[in-house]
């Protein structure tokens, strides 16, 4: 078999593998539906059905949603899927394409940095790459859900590889997209762009302005323009450091921001927050991490060279890739900073490619024996870990029991009750699941005082009609003072109801959602 | 280089020993048995039957988490942040971080190790083998304090002074380029 032919079969084996880990389990009610996976998902069935989202706007350039103005090209590139499979597989199944999409290309783009030259190093840097990927905890819990930034960093990907298969219009116009995509992406994006005009410039062969470059740098001045305007920035400049304590720590905490995503033990631990690591395993596995370095110092060897614009290139997008996540208040954040496993995974393979060369021909029979049994093991831990751990640790996080929850007030029997109280006091943005699970006719708008694009706190609407013709207000319960309501349901988490206070207070417990190991997480209880 | 070669392979072997037997001594730990205990629960909580035999238990045992463990150990020896930043923004759970050194050093220490990885294959190689033996030294401790952290910071010093020595010669022969 020719060396081409093997190497395509391998990534396809890479792919279909990459797929599996991905698709195994995302419509299992054990993973959740989060927030922001139901606000997506609502939003992008309001458009098949009426032409608007949920406040009515016909196809906006960013989702107002709970006030975090979404950017806009996720809901509307799940329009087809979720037209065909419905929510909230069809939203889901988005991601997940996007991510097995990110496979390819990076395996592609790393194959194209080694360069044709080296025939058989280029073809081990791809493999790597796409293995690195395909199985990373990071990017796979992600690609399982709802997420922009699996579809920003897909485009992402698939710039670079366009800018290095000399494609420079198609490159500049899906950066650009990229840029329509997610918030990190937002700010990075055009810096890719501009690096790359820059180097156009310098390059006199390559100076062509033909029609259509004309064309992609205009609807790249669109992107931009757009992403300068308040309402695409209210969202960054809600979770900026930029300031808070004073100039002098502001830059020392974004510096410990920036380099702990370089961290190896950073890297290994993941973020902080449950829902967006696997539990009980690495974030980044340790052999990745020191592939990852090695493929560092390989590009950096290599800017010696001559033509140095691949490694530039390759050097400059991990260089910007963790920078909007580290000017925010969190600590490493997988899903800001996601955009990062493009570079990370392309510099494994070529660390690892590099690697490979330098062994004696009879180890390197060995490699693809090794290469084997390390996929295979990943495989069978990660997946134990989404589908076992990682439900019942992130139970709470990924909002597992709400959709019951929801069926269980549209199952209820509600006409004795003056007002039906969901609380916000968690999550404000809790009414999406409402209009997902409880059905919400996708004709009827949300009124809003201000300009559709106007920036506002985050918030919820006062109310929303269900299915079984209930209506459900949404307001943060505080129990003391609402137990005097009489006859009325509240709806909320277990820690918004102290049994000893539902006891004194002669309520009723009418439903309770609860986990496999019988902990009770969410409740419907009635005053008298 | 033959000499430097075996000091190499010498320090990888005490590595790797000193690595096995902290991956055993951390598998009798009642932690560690605790932790499995909970894995294995959930695996049965879970009622599938993909991961209810040996599968489930390939991946919950307490080697696994052992190993972990002593895994985590390592790269709190190696973290650059724990040592310029005292952890910031991803301070350890009941760890009193501190500073260890001014963060405004981070820049010469990358340029000393960038020099060292420059410098020739024997430089690497022993390099390589000091950060080795003081891995294999410094992870006998229970958590990775100011004691078990004293070989890594020799390190960066030494790494902080060849930074400073090499920007020094840079702006030296940079002033002599602009007289020119």
């Amino acid at each position: 078999m020719k060396k081409e032919n093997k190497y395509r079969l391998f990534l396809s084996l890479v792919i279909l593998i990459g797929a599996l880990v991905r698709l195994i389990g995302i419509s299992n009610p054990e993973t959740g539906f989060y927030v922001d996976e139901a606000a997506l998902g609502y939003n992008a069935k309001s458009l098949i059905e009426t032409g608007t989202d949920e406040y009515g706007k016909f196809f906006p350039l960013a989702f107002r949603s709970f006030g975090d103005f979404k950017s806009p090209l996720y809901i509307y590139s799940a329009i087809p899927l979720v037209k065909i499979l419905g929510i909230p597989l069809g939203i889901r199944l988005t991601s997940v394409i996007w991510g097995i999409l990110t496979v390819w290309w990076v395996a592609e783009v790393a194959r194209e940095v080694v360069g044709k030259k080296n025939k058989n190093r280029n073809n081990w840097a791809g493999i790597i790459a796409g293995v690195t990927l395909a199985l990373l905890p990071w990017h796979v819990n992600l690609s399982r859900h709802a997420i922009e930034a699996v579809m920003a960093t897909a485009l992402w990907s698939g710039g670079i590889l366009l800018i290095l298969k000399n494609k420079y219009p198609g490159a500049i116009a899906i950066l650009s997209l990229s840029a329509l995509t997610y918030h990190s992406t937002k700010y990075v994006a055009p810096l890719l762009v501009l690096l790359l005009l820059f180097f156009l410039f310098k390059n006199k062969k390559k100076r062509k302005l033909g029609s259509v470059m004309i064309l992609a740098c205009l609807f790249w001045i669109g992107a931009t323009v757009i992403n300068l305007q308040g309402f695409s920035n209210a969202r960054a400049l809600g979770v900026a450091s930029i300031g808070i304590n004073g100039w002098g720590k502001t830059i020392r905490d974004i510096a410990s921001t920036y380099f702990s995503y370089f961290s190896p033990r950073v890297l290994n631990l993941g973020d902080w927050q449950i829902r967006n690591n696997v539990y009980g395993i690495a974030n980044v596995p340790l052999i990745v991490i020191c592939l990852f370095y090695l493929g560092i110092w390989q590009t950096i060897k290599k800017l010696k060279d001559k033509n140095n614009f691949k490694q530039i290139l390759l050097l400059s997008a991990l260089i910007l890739s963790p920078l909007p996540a580290s000017a925010t208040i969190d600590p490493f954040h997988s899903i800001r900073s996601l955009i990062m496993v493009v570079p990370l995974s392309i510099l494994a393979g070529v660390g690892a490619s590099k690697l490979i060369d330098k062994m004696k021909n009879g180890y390197k029979k060995l490699i693809p024996v090794l290469v084997i049994c390390l996929v295979v093991w990943q495989t069978l831990f990660l997946t134990e870990r989404l589908l076992i751990q990682n439900t019942m640790v992130g139970y709470e996080e990924w909002a597992w029991g709400y959709e019951e929850l929801v069926e269980k007030t549209v199952a209820l029997d509600t006409s004795g009750y003056k007002k039906i109280y969901v609380d916000t006091t968690d999550a404000s943005a809790i009414y999406s699941t409402w209009l997902v699970f409880g059905e919400v006719d996708t004709k009827e708008k949300i009124p809003f005082e201000k300009e559709y694009y106007v920036p506002v706190k985050w918030q919820s609407p006062e109310k929303l009609s269900i299915k079984g013709n209930k209506t459900v207000h949404f307001k943060e319960i505080y129990w003391p003072k609402d137990q005097l309501e009489k006859n009325t349901l509240f709806i909320g988490s277990y820690k918004r109801f102290d049994p000893t206070a539902l006891r004194k207070a002669g309520a009723e417990v009418l439903e309770e959602v609860k986990d496999k190991t019988g902990k009770t997480w969410w409740m419907i209880v009635a005053t008298p | 280089m033959k000499k430097v070669n075996g000091l190499l392979v010498l320090s990888l072997l005490i590595f790797l020993f000193s690595f096995g037997f902290q991956v055993l001594k951390t598998s009798r730990l009642d932690s560690t048995i605790g932790e499995v205990h909970l894995l294995r629960d959930r695996q049965w909580l879970s009622e599938n039957n993909l991961v209810s035999g040996n599968l489930g238990r390939l991946v919950a045992n307490k080697w696994m988490v052992a190993w972990k463990k002593t895994e985590n150990k390592v790269l709190e020896i190696t973290d650059f942040n724990i040592m310029f930043f005292a952890g910031h923004p991803n301070e350890r759970v009941n760890v009193k971080e501190q500073e260890r050194m001014p963060w405004l050093l981070l820049p010469f220490c990358l340029w000393g190790l960038f020099w060292v990885l420059n410098h020739g294959e024997k430089t690497v190689k022993i390099f390589a083998s000091i950060l080795l033996l003081n891995l294999a030294w410094s992870i006998k401790y229970q958590s990775i304090n100011d004691k078990a952290l004293a070989g890594t910071l020799l390190i960066f010093i030494f790494l902080i002074v060849v930074g400073i020595i090499e920007s020094i010669n840079f702006l030296r022969k940079s002033f002599k380029k602009i007289k020119k």
